[in-house]
């Protein structure tokens, strides 16, 4: 740029671009000097500024022989825009551009000091004084990518952690076996014989082929073997009656039998089994609503004497005479009964039950008409003193009545008790029920899942009566609990507590829960579905499954 | 190679029909089975010679028993992201009954 010495005013053609500037009054020179000021401003400040430039010129110099004149005439220039680089940071966006060498221009890369021309992929240095040249900044350009591929993967990774936990599976490499198993239940239909492949297996098996949906007609003799002991299959929905009939005649030493989603069984598979299964003592039936109520009176009193354990749900066909046949036949024996979504139960039938003195576990959920307080408080004189589990689901008629007049004097041995969505129970009750209840040592499984008018009086009774012997605590939807009762369990010592659900209790924290998985060392899942408080910053002992969590995306 | 009189690191497997596969020690004892029989503090045969026979497992399915062993042992630490492992269905019940002897909590 030429300039009329002497300051004459005389000007001559310019381009159109010196033109635009000196209309705007846009000046280099007084730029520059701008600069300079803020920056003799800024070095007197810090002294890296200083210590940068005159380190990288130094290493210039030494580097290049062949400019080292170009260098150290230059040095001064070079140390000005090494500065205007630095202040750009501080100054922002629009000086920033200014400074930025345009493409064409020849600089210094600011890692190698090697010279190289600015276009405009040039990319800028880690610490953003100054450009790179093209092999420094391709080297990143490579870093950056793995960074990239590393974030991406990352968040796969948690997406498939979240699924993992959700899914309740274990986080690790698959298993041989497990694969073998996934791999022929795929190919269940071409396999002949499966071959020796022991008994717990053969179970892990059916149970692949039930999620498959494999479990068929032509694939079920895979796995019924005359040495057979207990069997257990829990989709059935495939079968038709005659391949269940054949178990009966596969598998004539059967003891204990589990038949679930079993809906094509017709009355003549039970009989079979009742002449057949001599040596049957548990048998459990899921599902098989075609089976009328005369076939169950046939059945039990063909085997009902070597009955132990008898579990039934989802029919209904089973009526008084079906209990009356299993009262009359089954009283010496039957130790477990099971009675869930049988619909056409009626509260006089539940007092047959009377009968057994031998129960040690009963079941009677997701049955409202049929149970009352009073049949139940009859029941648990009858029998209370030896039941060790109760199960009473969804008997929303209960009250306070059958806690305290029921299980409070008559439950000394219980230690499984289930009593999800029964509504009618209150905090008072429950804390009557538990505290100071001194005939029983505590229980090892309490469900109190969608007891919604329960509370933290309630509930801290149970605590302290049952913290040294509970292993599996479900407080699912008892959402008027507060942060005490969850400080009251962790401080328990509840070193047995294995599964814990609180969900949809919104009490519930990050710090609840780190101080709860802290405390509390055998803990190995936690349901937390609906705690919309606890996020992903919440620390988790490693070990501790957390499932249900918000933040654990998918 | 520091050898603390016989914890080598390699060691062999020797299938029914006369192969032998050497592999690490600690591809080993992945298996449960196989690391009690390699186990220095037990007195077998095994354990001094540093050498197992499977008159049970026959070559092609001991190779693919290694194979599998590494392939845990590669992936121990990372198990998100992994590459499937691949079992001829041919194969799959007589590695069933191979790896329910090797048993081990991760075979």
């Amino acid at each position: 740029m030429s300039r009329n010495a002497g300051g004459s005013r005389v000007r001559g053609p310019n381009s159109a671009l010196t033109e635009f500037l000196r209309e705007r009054g846009i000046d280099a020179n007084a730029i520059r000097h701008r600069y300079e000021e803020t920056l003799q401003q800024q070095t007197s400040a810090s002294s890296d500024t200083v210590v940068t430039v005159s380190g990288s010129s130094a290493s210039s110099r030494s580097r290049s022989r062949e400019v080292e004149t170009t260098v150290a005439s230059s040095s001064r220039s070079r140390k000005r825009s090494k500065k205007k680089y630095e202040d750009s940071d501080n100054e922002g966006e629009v000086l920033a551009r200014m400074t930025r060498p345009r493409p064409g221009q020849i600089e210094f890369c600011a890692e190698c000091e090697c010279r190289f021309t600015v276009t405009a992929y040039s990319k800028p240095a880690r610490d953003g004084n100054g450009l790179l040249c093209h092999s420094c900044g391709s080297r990143y350009a490579q870093e950056e990518k793995q960074q990239k591929k590393t974030q991406i993967s990352s968040r796969k990774r948690k997406k498939s952690i979240a699924a993992a936990l959700l899914d309740k599976q274990e986080f690790a490499v698959p298993k041989l076996q497990d694969m073998c198993i996934k791999i022929i239940a795929n190919y269940i239909e071409d396999v002949e014989v499966l071959g020796d492949i022991g008994d717990f297996n053969m179970e892990k098996i059916a149970r692949i082929l039930s999620r498959n949906r494999s479990l068929r007609d032509n694939t079920i003799k895979l796995f019924l073997s005359p040495s057979i002991k207990r069997l257990h299959f829990w989709d059935c929905s495939n079968l038709c009656s005659d391949s269940l009939e054949l178990i009966a005649s596969y598998c004539p030493l059967v003891e204990s039998l589990t038949l679930s989603m079993c809906g094509q069984m017709t009355d003549n598979v039970i009989d079979y089994y009742s002449t057949n299964l001599r040596n049957l003592h548990s048998l459990t039936i899921n599902g098989g609503f075609l089976i009328t109520s005369g076939c169950w009176v046939r059945f039990f009193d063909a085997i009902g004497s070597q009955l132990n354990r008898f579990s039934l749900a989802n029919t209904l066909r089973f009526n008084t005479e079906s209990l009356q046949a299993i009262v009359k036949n089954c009283s010496a024996t039957l130790e477990e009964l099971s009675l869930s979504r049988v619909g056409s139960l009626k509260v006089e039938d539940i007092s047959l039950l009377l009968q057994l003195p031998m129960l040690t576990a009963l079941e009677l959920s997701y049955m409202r008409e049929a149970i009352t307080d009073d049949i139940m408080i009859d029941l648990l004189q009858a029998f209370g003193l030896q039941l060790i589990t109760l199960n009473l689901d969804d008997s929303g008629d209960l009250t306070d009545k059958f806690l305290v007049e029921g299980i409070r004097p008559y439950c000394g041995r219980l230690q499984n008790l289930s009593l999800a969505l029964c509504d009618g129970f209150t905090d008072i009750g429950v804390r009557d029920v538990f505290k100071d209840w001194e005939v029983n040592n505590g229980l090892i499984n309490a469900n109190f899942s969608r007891c919604v008018n329960v509370g933290d009086e309630g509930i801290q009774a149970l605590i302290d009566h049952s913290a040294k012997t509970l292993v599996v605590l479900n407080l699912n939807s008892v959402y008027k609990l507060t942060s005490a009762t969850f400080q009251l369990l962790a401080s328990s010592d509840c070193e047995f507590l294995s599964h814990l659900d609180f969900g949809f209790v919104h009490c519930v924290g990050d710090e609840e829960i780190e101080t709860l998985t802290e405390r509390c060392k055998s803990l190995q899942l936690i349901e937390a579905y609906g705690n919309i408080r606890i996020t992903e910053l919440a620390k988790i002992n490693r070990g501790v499954k957390v499932a249900g969590r918000q933040s654990d995306s998918i | 190679m520091a050898d603390m009189s016989g914890d080598r690191e390699y060691v062999r497997l020797v299938s029914s029909d006369g192969f032998e596969y050497s592999i690490l020690r600690s591809a080993a004892a992945v298996s449960g089975t196989l690391r009690g029989m390699l186990s220095q503090s037990s007195n077998f045969v095994e354990a001094k010679q540093n050498r197992v026979v499977l008159p049970n497992i026959s070559g092609v399915l001991l190779e693919k028993v290694c194979e599998y062993l590494y392939y845990n042992l590669k992936h121990q630490n990372n198990p998100g992201n992994i590459p499937e492992f691949d079992v001829p269905p041919e194969m799959a019940l007589e590695l069933l009954v191979a790896s329910d002897f090797l048993d081990g909590k991760h075979c």
